[in-house]
């Protein structure tokens, strides 16, 4: 789009083309002026209630406003909104000031603005398009209340998590920054509920992000039930909810926010690929309030937060031991030969079918993990040729929800997976399997993760876990040294059975 | 290390495409272009569509059934045939979403080669290539044209002298038949000398009905233009 610039009461202001009939030579694109000092709030201007509840914390295309270009104006020189230019230059470098990206731009002849190579960001294609000539919008005036109410939730915290919790709740008081290292199926949600019941109660703006849409869905209903009279509201592609002041969104979608939450939980932050490491950086930061508090949930760190840990700039806290006491089961290494060449030539490795046999025999579903997708295609026809019923899913399969379904409901005993499965799925008495555990997938926070998919029902604490290899990698065994650490941990601490 | 445009997966293998003079076709990974499915074998002679999947019935001197229609309502004779470069699969379709609704431009220049050279070799004879054009607010709403950007580099290209005359409803949220037989006038030619006597080639993304082309070429030839064709990237 384009502004031009001119003084209303000694302060530059912007206005949109169309609002006033100038001299066309006079409009240029919003990335052409330098940025102008928010105007001051005018207090006999009665702003429109509907426009403020949209924007509030919110940092939006026009195209994402359905209010017009007049009033959008008006609000602006109030003092009730404010505008940037969606790409700026920061430190020499073009930026997209929604999602932080500094490469990967594309160029195209825009009927906005009228420049032949105007200058849009791919990164965040998706939400959107942000060009350098498109005006951000933000309101600086943000507003945050939740009716006063208390936690309803019966349950009690296991030592490791008592302490996890207390350490949340102070966190979120004095608005600092804490890692929860919990092991998998340590119960790391309800560590929260203490911390998000004193943040309440001080009406603070409040969002948990976590990488996927699934689990924004299975962790809604857990919090709306612990905290009834509040508004809730689910952030995902596609989603619908009224924005309240308490979100558990993707963290995709932080980036539609700026300078709003009090309260930033991330949960599993080491589930993003690499690249996505200086972008996620960026959302949470432009989200979170300068003074906000932020929490780290995971139970795999990664590399740079363990460093930030090291350092002693982050302050962590660990759940060495599950809920129901039980050390976490090891995982066990089967050299299977190579198994590459054997199913390339058609068959089944003969300890895996064994293997197999012997769980279905012991009435046990079993999830095996695949390095590829490729693989898993291979292997499903084999393994059906000889009469092992399996389902299979992967990354871009559509009904992927749906078959973990039929699965947990034992439609079939056996599920075919990539990684993609590692995380968030929970199946009762079930036995895991890694076919080439040895591949590169494979790290020892993969393998950490896949591991913590056994032995999570206090029914069934026992698990088996076959890494199935051809050469132990030094990830196989960081992973198995990593769990066995914890166990220790849990067991010198006495919070084990 | 260069991702593709479409998939963002590296592509690091080497390929004859790194060869070509059109640097789009480096930029797409062989796997999103094995996705893709070109038109081939023998089609219909009028609108570009492949016969195979036609049934026999539907089929008469080589012109599909859609396009006799056309001929007995449009007997001038002047809009000669269409051609297209893809079947619209779900692929192309997503990646047609991606171009035109969210606005990533890139993703829908990989397809420049693709028109360039055919206009270069197969239009010779042409002598201007008309992206159809978008409503005014249609255009502003989407920032770009798709169809501009596809001839970008062409340069007998004519813009401007083709209009959209009111910004309507998307022809993709039509009934087949509200789509044919529309009666009002979609297209206006706004400078007749540009058009006046010449052989144009029209552009457009996806050629479903065939009411959008018919109508630029009806308004093209009523206003001056010897013979129209048409290049769609994909035949729906």
């Amino acid at each position: 789009m384009r502004f031009t610039s001119s003084t209303i009461n000694n302060r530059n202001v912007l206005i949109p083309e169309g609002i006033t009939k100038g001299n066309l030579e006079s409009y240029y694109p919003i990335n052409h002026f330098d940025l102008f000092a928010p105007l001051p709030t005018t207090l006999d201007y009665t702003p429109s209630h509907e426009l403020l509840i949209l924007l509030n914390g919110r940092h939006l295309l026009i195209d994402e406003i359905p209010f017009s270009i007049e009033i959008l104006h008006d609000h602006y020189v109030n003092g009730y909104l404010q505008i940037e230019a969606g790409i700026q230059m920061i430190s020499r470098k073009p930026t997209c000031m929604r999602c932080g990206s500094i490469d990967g731009f594309g160029f195209y002849p825009c009927a906005r603005c009228k420049n032949n190579a105007c200058r849009y960001c791919r990164q965040c294609i998706m939400m959107g398009r942000v060009s350098a000539c498109s005006p951000l919008y933000h309101s600086p005036l943000t507003t945050s209340y939740h009716p006063p109410t208390t936690l309803q939730w019966n349950g009690k915290l296991s030592e490791g998590q008592q302490e996890a919790s207390n350490l949340v709740k102070l966190t979120i008081q004095e608005n600092k920054k804490l890692l929860v290292w919990a092991v998998c199926g340590s119960g790391k949600t309800e560590v929260l509920f203490n911390g998000l019941e004193a943040a309440i109660l001080e009406n603070k703006t409040i969002c948990i992000a976590t990488p996927r849409t699934d689990v924004v869905l299975e962790l809604l209903p857990r919090l709306r039930k612990v905290f009834p009279n509040i508004d809730i509201s689910g952030l995902y592609a596609g989603s619908t909810d009224p924005l309240t002041s308490f979100i558990i969104s993707t963290t995709h979608q932080l980036v539609r926010y700026k300078n709003f939450f009090d309260v930033m939980i991330i949960d599993e932050v080491d589930a993003f690929p690499f690249e996505y490491d200086a972008t996620l950086k960026y959302a949470v930061q432009k989200a979170r309030k300068d003074c906000g508090a932020l929490i780290y949930l995971t139970a795999t760190p990664s590399k740079k937060i363990l460093q930030q840990v090291n350092e002693q700039s982050l302050p962590h806290v660990r759940i060495p031991a599950r809920f129901h006491r039980h050390p976490l089961p090891i995982p066990r290494y089967v050299w299977i030969g190579n198994w590459r060449k054997s199913i390339q030539k058609g068959k089944v490795p003969k300890l895996l079918i064994q293997w197999l046999k012997i769980q279905f025999d012991n009435k046990k579903p079993v999830m095996l993990f695949v390095p590829s997708i490729k693989l898993i295609e291979q292997l499903q026809y084999l393994l059906e040729a000889v009469g092992v019923s399996c389902e299979a899913v992967h990354s871009e399969d559509p009904e992927r929800v749906e078959k973990v379904k039929n699965f947990r409901a034992a439609h079939y005993p056996l599920l075919l997976t990539t990684t993609i499965l590692e995380r968030g799925v929970t199946i009762e008495n079930v036995s895991v399997g890694v076919l080439g555990a040895e591949a590169e997938i494979f790290t020892e926070n993969a393998l950490v993760q896949i591991a913590g998919r056994a032995g999570r029902s206090e029914k069934y604490p026992d698990g088996e876990i076959a890494l199935f290899h051809f050469g132990k990698t030094n990830d196989m065994v960081l992973a198995v040294r990593h769990i066995k650490k914890m166990n220790i941990e849990a067991e010198r601490r006495g919070w084990l059975k | 290390m260069r991702n593709c445009l479409w998939c963002r997966d590296t592509i690091d293998r080497v390929s004859w495409g790194m060869f070509s003079i059109f640097e789009e076709e480096w930029k797409i990974c062989e796997e999103c272009k094995s996705k893709l499915a070109p038109i081939s074998g023998e089609i219909c002679l009028m609108c570009g569509r492949p016969l195979a999947k036609l049934n026999h019935d539907y089929i008469h001197e080589k012109k599909c059934l859609d396009c006799q229609k056309w001929k007995r309502k449009d007997q001038s004779n002047t809009f000669v045939h269409n051609r297209s470069f893809y079947e619209y699969n779900d692929f192309i379709k997503h990646i047609l979403v991606r171009y035109k609704y969210r606005g990533d431009a890139e993703a829908g220049r990989a397809f420049n080669s693709v028109f360039v050279k055919k206009i270069r070799k197969s239009y010779k004879f042409i002598d201007g290539v008309i992206p159809i054009p978008l409503s005014n607010e249609r255009l502003y709403e989407r920032g770009f044209n798709q169809c501009e950007i596809w001839i970008e580099k062409e340069s007998q290209t004519l813009k401007h002298c083709l209009v959209r005359t009111q910004h309507e409803e998307k022809q993709s949220k039509k009934s087949r038949a509200e789509r044919i037989n529309r009666s009002e006038q979609m297209f206006q030619v706004t400078n007749h000398s540009l058009i006046s006597g010449k052989k144009l080639l029209v552009i457009d993304d996806l050629y479903t009905t065939g009411t959008t082309i018919h109508h630029a070429a009806h308004s093209l030839v009523s206003n001056g233009a010897k013979e129209v064709y048409s290049l769609t990237l994909c035949r729906g």
